[in-house]
C-alpha cells in the first residue's frame, strides 16, 4: 500500500439528464426527469429542487413538480458519452477504476508530479475537458483514500472541486450524518439508528466488539469507514466471468407466462451468443424473476454437461420458470450462464459438430446485422 | 420514424464529418449550433447521431455509415418529438 495517496473521484453531475440538456438545449435550466410512464431513471437538478428522485414513480414526480419535463431514456447516447470521457482519463494516470457508468476513481500518487505537485490541476483540467466536449459538469472529490474521495465529490456536488485532507477528516466526520458514507444505504442506516448511532462520530465510538456481533466482518469495516479509514487499492474491475447473463425489466411489466417465455427465449439467445462469442461453454443455468413489488429471487440448475447454445439454455431455463408460481406482474426477467470453461475439443457437448457450425454462421449473420 | 434527407458537409480529415446544412421537405436548413453528437452501434454498421439547431428548431440527423444515407431522426417541437 503506497502512503500518502491521492485519490481522486471524478462524478458527472445528473449524467442521464444533463446529457438530454446538452443534446436538447431547450431543456436547460427546466425541470427534466429521465425516465418512461413508470419510474423516473435520474433528473436534472431543477427537478431535485422540487424533490423528484431517481427511483421514484413518475406519477409522484409530476405531482411533486407539475412543470416536469419527461424525456424517455437513451442509454447508447449515454453509454457513447461516458466511454468517450473514461477514455480521457488515461492521461491522468495509470490507475482507473471505473465505478459506474458516470464515475471513476484515479489514483494519481505518481502523476500529481505532473501537475505541480497539485492534485486541483488534475481536477480543473478534467473538468475543463468533459466541459468543453460534452457541456456536462463534473464534480471531482480528492482526498487520501476512495471512501473519502466520493464524499468529499459528494461534498463537491453540484459542478465543483473539493479536497479532503487526512487531517481535517475527523471534524468532518464527526456530525456527519452515516448514510452519507458510501456503502451505508437506508437499511443499515436504520438499524445503525436503532442502535443510537447517528454520525459518524457516534459510529467509530461504538463498540466495534458489538458492531462485529451485530454486522460480522462489515461491524470492523463500518468502524473503519467511520474515523475515514479505507484501504482500497483504485483498480481496475476485471471481470471474473464466472458468469454470464442478460436480464430485461419489462415496462408495464406482464403477467401469462406465455409472453414471459417470449422474453426467455430472446435473453437466453443473447446469452448463448455472449457465451460463444467470448469461447466458453457453462453447466449452471440461472434465471432471475422480480415481481412488481421489487420482489426478487432466483433458480438455478447445474446439468452434467455443458451447453452453449440458445435453444439448450432456453430449455433448461424454461423448465426452471414453469416450476415457479407467476402470482404477480413479472417487472424484470433475467438468464446467466454459470460454470463456465473455455470450450475446447476435449470437453464434450451435448450437441453435434454440425449443431456448432450452424449456430457459429448464425451468430456472424446476428453480430453483422443485429446489436 | 426516419425520412431521408440530402445533407451538405465538411469532410476534415481532423475533425471527421461535420453536417453544415440540409433539405428537408423543400426547405434548405443552415446548421448554426451542433448541440451533441454521439454514435451507436448496430451490428457491423455505426450511425452518427448529431443533435443540430438552424436556429429556430431542434433536429435530430443520423448519418448511416453502412448505406452512405443521411437521414431524420426527430424533430422537436417544443418539448415533444414530431415523430415520436
Amino acid at each position: 500500500m503506497k502512503k500518502n495517496r491521492i485519490v481522486v473521484l471524478v462524478d458527472m453531475d445528473a449524467f442521464f439528464a444533463s446529457c438530454e440538456q446538452q443534446e436538447k438545449p431547450f431543456l436547460r435550466g427546466k425541470p427534466v426527469a429521465v425516465g418512461g410512464k413508470n419510474i423516473v431513471a435520474a433528473c436534472s437538478y431543477e427537478a431535485k429542487a422540487y424533490g423528484v428522485k431517481s427511483g421514484m414513480s413518475t406519477y409522484k414526480a409530476i405531482e411533486i413538480c407539475p412543470s416536469l419535463i419527461v424525456v424517455p431514456g437513451d442509454m447508447e447516447k449515454y453509454a457513447f458519452t461516458s466511454r468517450e470521457i473514461m477514455k480521457m482519463l488515461p492521461d491522468y494516470t495509470s490507475e482507473i477504476e471505473i465505478f459506474s457508468v458516470d464515475e471513476a476513481f484515479l489514483d494519481v500518487t505518481d502523476t500529481v508530479k505532473f501537475w505541480d505537485n497539485n492534485p486541483f490541476n488534475i481536477a480543473k483540467d478534467l473538468r475543463e475537458r468533459i466541459k468543453r466536449r460534452f457541456g456536462i459538469n463534473a464534480s471531482v472529490g480528492i482526498s487520501y483514500n476512495k471512501l473519502m474521495a466520493k464524499l468529499a465529490s459528494f461534498l463537491a456536488k453540484p459542478d465543483g472541486i473539493k479536497m479532503i485532507k487526512r487531517d481535517d477528516a475527523r471534524n468532518l466526520l464527526e456530525n456527519l450524518p452515516v448514510e452519507k458514507l458510501s456503502g451505508i444505504g437506508q437499511r443499515l442506516k436504520k438499524e445503525l439508528n436503532a442502535l443510537g448511532i447517528v454520525t459518524c462520530g457516534e459510529l467509530a465510538r461504538f463498540p466495534v466488539t458489538i458492531l462485529k456481533k451485530l454486522f460480522g466482518q462489515y461491524g470492523l469495516l463500518l468502524h473503519y469507514m467511520a474515523m475515514g479509514e479505507d484501504s482500497s487499492a483504485v483498480k481496475e474491475a476485471v471481470p471474473k466471468n464466472r458468469s454470464m447473463g442478460h436480464s430485461k425489466t419489462i415496462p408495464g411489466g406482464i403477467e401469462d407466462k406465455h409472453t414471459a417465455l417470449i422474453y426467455l427465449f430472446r435473453l437466453c439467445e443473447m446469452v448463448g451468443r455472449k457465451v460463444r462469442k467470448s469461447g466458453m461453454i457453462g453447466k449452471t443455468v440461472s434465471i432471475t424473476i422480480r415481481y412488481e413489488d421489487f420482489f426478487t429471487f432466483t433458480r438455478q440448475i447445474t446439468l452434467s454437461y455443458y451447453i452453449e447454445s440458445g435453444e439448450e439454455i432456453y430449455e433448461i431455463a424454461k423448465g426452471l420458470f414453469m416450476q415457479t408460481d407467476t402470482l404477480y406482474r413479472i417487472r424484470l426477467l433475467g438468464v446467466s450462464l454459470s460454470g463456465l470453461v473455455k470450450a475446447s475439443r476435449q470437453i464434450r457437448l451435448k450437441e453435434d459438430e454440425r449443431g456448432i457450425r450452424l449456430r457459429r454462421a448464425v451468430d456472424a449473420i446476428n453480430n453483422r446485422y443485429d446489436r | 420514424m426516419r425520412k431521408e434527407v440530402k445533407v451538405g458537409v465538411i469532410c476534415d480529415p481532423a475533425k471527421g464529418i461535420t453536417p453544415v446544412w440540409f433539405v428537408f421537405m423543400g426547405q434548405k436548413h443552415e446548421i448554426k449550433n451542433i448541440t451533441y453528437k454521439w454514435v451507436v452501434r448496430k451490428g457491423a454498421n455505426y450511425a452518427d447521431h448529431y443533435s443540430v439547431s438552424d436556429g429556430k428548431n431542434q433536429f435530430e440527423i443520423v448519418y448511416d455509415r453502412l448505406n452512405a444515407k443521411w437521414m431524420i431522426e426527430n424533430i422537436y417541437n417544443g418539448y415533444d418529438s414530431v415523430f415520436s
